[in-house]
């Protein structure tokens, strides 16, 4: 009998050590976290998924990103937009991909007055900000590419996209990966994802909260400042986080700095009174293409598109020449 | 008897708790991870513990030094994959576009941010 009382003792025992090593290891949450980094559209992507079905959704948001990329590429001579772009009539029928981007994009060259305006592609080809010798385009090839900009000579009907000049050129950099992102959390929304975060070159949009119920800390970049230094860090819940800004891209020659986002009416980098602007909303492709007319315009007139667009005025200033604006 | 069963119950519980420590240290040691992606594929884990120089293909060489990763030189014409904050935190990232080499820490400890916008 003390046999058998000493041996289940030691058992019980043996069985209580087993449970204390247990507890100590794996992730509070339970919840797996499935992540993927690539490049698509000219930049790094990086996808975070925390569902079990993570693996088989990470290889179907990395098709859809190739997908989109031949959709929007301004540079792939396969893409969609190359197509039209080098097109040979002036009437095309266009999928609804290109034509939702499109669309949005008309919407902003009509709501800026031309201030952002997607034909500014013959002016942007002249311009080359990763070259190791860059080189500021001529005042003549600027002003013969000029002449090719105007959003208003583009008309768009569901698929049909009419051209009234045959020398238009479309650039959808501003709005591309915003509507990507959008496209790849409707792909995680109809699987049932409840958090996942996606980062396309900065452009970040988000689903739910992270798996512990707490808001995802965004860190917004310092303009200027050393990769991964930031302005703010936001706290967001289901919604995307967007800048445009002025150190993004650029190269400076004789003292004098020479940025990405060009201003349709002159052909060189805009002058404005921001470096970057941050618009926080539902939808990623509205805070990418707001975010850049914003800039394009100036603090002033984007406090009024802002407005007229059903953002409260909640402009806030994190530093003197960064604003943010959260819906 | 007795005795025999105190010294099999002190056998368990200093088996347990020897278990338990050595577990802690191991997450300690080996939950923080780099990872490292080229083009669009993982190149390689490695850990945030162990002192080392990492060659990325021919183009890029990177260092884990006291649980920080840093990008220590590159062919690529910017150089801002060299010139970035060095980075120790889940999440955290370097990137080196022109050559498509991503430094991402997979595993660690959580720092004040989960993502960067830029």
């Amino acid at each position: 009998m003390m046999i058998k009382k000493g041996m289940f003792f030691g058992v019980f025992l043996l069985f209580l050590s087993f449970l204390l090593t247990g507890c100590r290891s794996g992730m509070g949450t339970g919840t797996e976290e499935f992540s993927r980094s690539g490049f698509y559209f000219d930049t790094s992507i990086s996808i975070k998924i925390y569902d079990e079905q993570g693996e088989a959704l990470l290889k179907k948001c990395f098709s859809l990103c190739n997908d989109l990329e031949y959709t929007f590429s301004r540079t792939l001579r396969d893409s969609e937009l190359y197509q039209v772009n080098h097109r040979s009539e002036n009437q095309v029928e266009i999928s609804d991909d290109l034509a939702n981007v499109i669309g949005l994009g008309l919407e902003y060259g009509r709501k800026t007055n031309g201030a952002f305006d997607i034909t500014i592609c013959p002016v942007a080809e002249l311009w080359d900000f990763k070259s190791e010798d860059p080189e500021v385009p001529s005042a003549e090839a600027l002003k013969e590419a000029l002449e090719k900009v105007d959003y208003t000579s583009v008309h768009l009907n569901e698929n049909t996209l009419t051209f009234d000049r045959s020398d238009t050129m479309l650039d959808l950099g501003a709005i591309a990966k915003g509507y990507a992102a959008d496209q790849l959390k409707k792909l995680l929304l109809e699987a049932n994802v409840k958090s996942a975060v996606i980062n396309l070159g900065g452009n970040v949009q988000t689903i739910g909260a992270k798996p512990d119920g707490t808001p995802w800390n965004v860190g917004i970049q310092k303009p200027f400042a050393p990769s991964g230094e930031t302005l703010a860090v936001v706290e967001v819940t289901d919604q995307s986080v967007v800048c445009t800004g002025v150190y993004e891209r650029y190269f400076d020659l004789d003292g004098k700095r020479y940025h990405h986002v060009l201003d349709p009416k002159t052909g060189y980098p805009v002058e404005t009174d921001l470096d970057q602007i941050t618009i926080i909303c539902g939808e990623s492709a509205l805070a990418d293409v707001l975010s850049t007319s914003c800039l394009l315009l100036g603090e002033e007139q984007a406090k009024a598109l802002l407005e007229e667009n059903g953002f409260s005025n909640t402009w806030l200033h994190l530093d003197e020449r960064c604003a943010m604006i959260k819906q | 008897m007795k005795k025999r069963d105190l010294y099999l119950a002190a056998a368990v519980l200093l088996s347990a708790g020897i278990l338990w420590a050595a577990t802690g240290l191991l997450q300690k040691k080996e939950g923080s991870t780099l990872s490292i992606f080229v083009d669009n594929e993982l190149y390689g884990t490695y850990s945030l513990w162990e002192e080392q120089e990492i060659a990325v293909g021919d183009t890029n060489i990177c260092s884990i030094q006291n649980g920080e990763v840093r990008m220590i030189s590159a062919d690529c014409p910017d150089q801002i994959c060299v010139h970035s904050n060095t980075i120790s935190k889940k999440g955290e990232s370097i990137i080196c576009m022109p050559n498509r080499v991503v430094l991402e820490i997979t595993e660690g400890e959580n720092g004040g941010m989960d993502i960067l916008a830029k």
